[in-house]
């Protein structure tokens, strides 16, 4: 068995870099190395104007546009737009002003940043764009394959939205915030938590939900990303996860939960 | 790279075999169950209890088959403690001619019978708990049937529905895995092209406390409720197809899902 296009280093190239900054000017230089400078010819981004990052387009010719704002040294804003002029989201993430951990989950088709306190008692707070892959299907079969979120609105408050099972995307013509995420629940709607009789976790593709034309279809998968088992699993634990039945990869555990009883957490590809 | 591990027919191969079993003649399930499951290494330790093989662990199923009466088969199922897991029925015909297709393999055997007026399924499957070891786990069997030991239609006999051990005894429980967002409704195995997205049948159970994933049925999918006995050629990786039937075996609630079992 191949490796799925939404795992695959070669359709969905990676990268993973993290580091300790005071002041969000820092992120904007890292996130110009880690998406245009450093990657592959075929996987750079462009950045014009500064701190706006345009992917590569997909094979039907869509991609995104992450333009980030530093609205104070510890606070970050997103706008992310699609190729058809949408607007998905505006959403902020916030460190502390003391200094913070950024942690850069990058590639072709993805850019997931979190933001991580310095206390006993560590904040998380994160921002996310994805251009979804949705093989086999064909490409254009999905109009909007952009997604996107944050921890905060653009008022840089917590909207009860910057949770793992919402995500920003057109719905219709529309974009808007919704419950998207495929998760780990049996027919019947009984939760199941993301774990395996041994106590490995249980990982699963992030397929994701959309209306297209007034039905609500499943239109794609995030790249490099999984969803797999929350609390007791703390942030920055690594796992080995099989991407088919004979290669394994590196996943890490985010900040990006969901509300109580916190059973899911997105896992990004490290390695 | 070779297809996922319970869809790989030479880790777990498979049969399929459809026949019209006359009137009143139950007898004939148990004849023909015998010659599919010997020619897959089952054995008959004891005249109409068939054997599964092992798995890595060394667990195995046991069906004890009866037939109460000429229009009614029985399966009561066991795993290798000897623990009880179901006792279910299907009807097999009612004064008609019966067509009955069977799905069987090394660790699965399912049974749909269209008997005209409706449909009946009775199954077994000793799941495949990959990416996790066989040996991490005691009670990978699971089962169920359309009907009760009474002959009567107890809506347990959904696909959602199946019995197997929670903690340390048998109970059925809603335990297949569907497609729903997180706190969302549930949505149908659609994508935008009209291409229907297929799943391994997941199964969860309650251990020591905690309810999580054990184990996949075995050459059987969940898919969308499309339409039943008819053939679906179903990409199983990247690279290969192969050839499912829409079992009769659907779920109760809206959007509605079928399960999909491995013919070719």
């Amino acid at each position: 068995m191949t490796v799925p296009n939404f795992l695959s280093s070669s359709f969905a190239p990676f990268r993973y870099y993290t580091e300790r900054v005071t002041d969000m000017t820092s992120v904007l230089t890292t996130l110009t190395a880690e998406l245009v400078t450093n990657p592959a010819l075929a996987d750079k981004w462009t950045e014009a104007p500064a701190g706006t990052f345009q992917c590569p387009s997909d094979a039907s010719g869509r991609w995104m546009k992450c333009a980030f704002t530093r609205i104070s040294a510890n606070v970050m804003q997103m706008i992310l737009t699609d190729n058809s002029g949408n607007t998905i989201c505006t959403r902020r993430a916030s460190g502390t002003t003391a200094g913070f951990y950024a942690t850069y989950y990058t590639g072709k088709f993805h850019c997931f940043l979190e933001f991580m306190s310095e206390s006993t008692s560590p904040a998380y707070n994160f921002l996310s764009a994805w251009l979804m892959d949705i093989t086999p299907d064909p490409l254009a079969s999905c109009p909007y394959p952009v997604v996107g979120n944050g921890t905060l609105n653009s008022g840089g408050n917590a909207d009860g939205y910057g949770v793992i099972q919402y995500l920003f995307a057109v719905d219709g013509a529309v974009p808007a915030a919704t419950q998207r995420m495929k998760g780990s629940a049996t027919i019947g709607n009984t939760s199941v938590n993301m774990s395996m009789p041994s106590g490995r976790g249980f990982y699963d593709e992030c397929l994701i939900s959309q209306n297209v034309g007034g039905t609500i279809y499943w239109t794609g998968r995030l790249c490099q990303a999984l969803l797999g088992p929350g609390l007791p699993t703390a942030v920055g634990v690594e796992t080995q996860v099989p991407v088919d039945d004979g290669t394994m990869a590196t996943f890490k555990a985010t900040l990006l939960n969901e509300t109580t009883p916190y059973r899911w957490r997105l896992w990004m590809r490290k390695a | 790279m070779g297809n996922p591990r319970f869809l790989d027919g030479a880790i777990y191969p498979f049969r399929y075999y459809s026949e019209s079993v006359p009137a009143n003649t139950s007898t004939q399930i148990t004849t023909t169950l015998r010659a599919e499951l010997t020619a897959l290494s089952w054995t008959e330790p004891v005249a109409k209890t068939f054997r599964s093989p092992a798995n890595a662990a060394g667990r195995y199923m046991d069906l004890v088959v009866t037939e109460p009466s000429s229009a009614t088969w029985q399966m009561a199922l066991y795993d290798s403690f000897g623990t009880s897991i179901c006792t279910r029925r299907i009807e097999v015909n009612v004064g008609m001619v019966t067509t009955v297709e069977y799905y069987t393999g090394k660790a699965h055997v399912f049974i749909d019978s269209n008997y005209g007026g409706g449909a009946r399924q009775i199954y077994a499957f000793l799941t495949d708990p990959f990416p996790d070891e066989e040996r991490f786990y005691d009670h990978p069997v699971v089962g169920n049937g359309s009907l009760n030991t009474s002959s009567t239609f107890d809506t347990v006999g959904y696909l959602q529905y199946c019995w197997a051990v929670d903690g340390s005894a048998s109970t059925y429980a809603q335990r297949a895995k569907t497609f729903s967002p997180i706190g969302g409704t549930t949505y149908s195995p659609v994508m935008p092209s009209g291409r229907y997205l297929y799943d391994a049948l997941w199964i969860s159970q309650n251990v020591g406390g905690t309810i999580c994933w054990t184990g996949k049925c075995i050459q059987a999918l969940l898919g969308p409720a499309a339409a039943a006995y008819s053939d679906w050629v179903i990409p199983i990786n990247y690279a290969a197809s192969a050839t499912f039937r829409a079992t009769s075996l659907g779920d109760g609630f809206v959007p509605y899902r079928r399960l999909f079992m491995r013919k070719a």
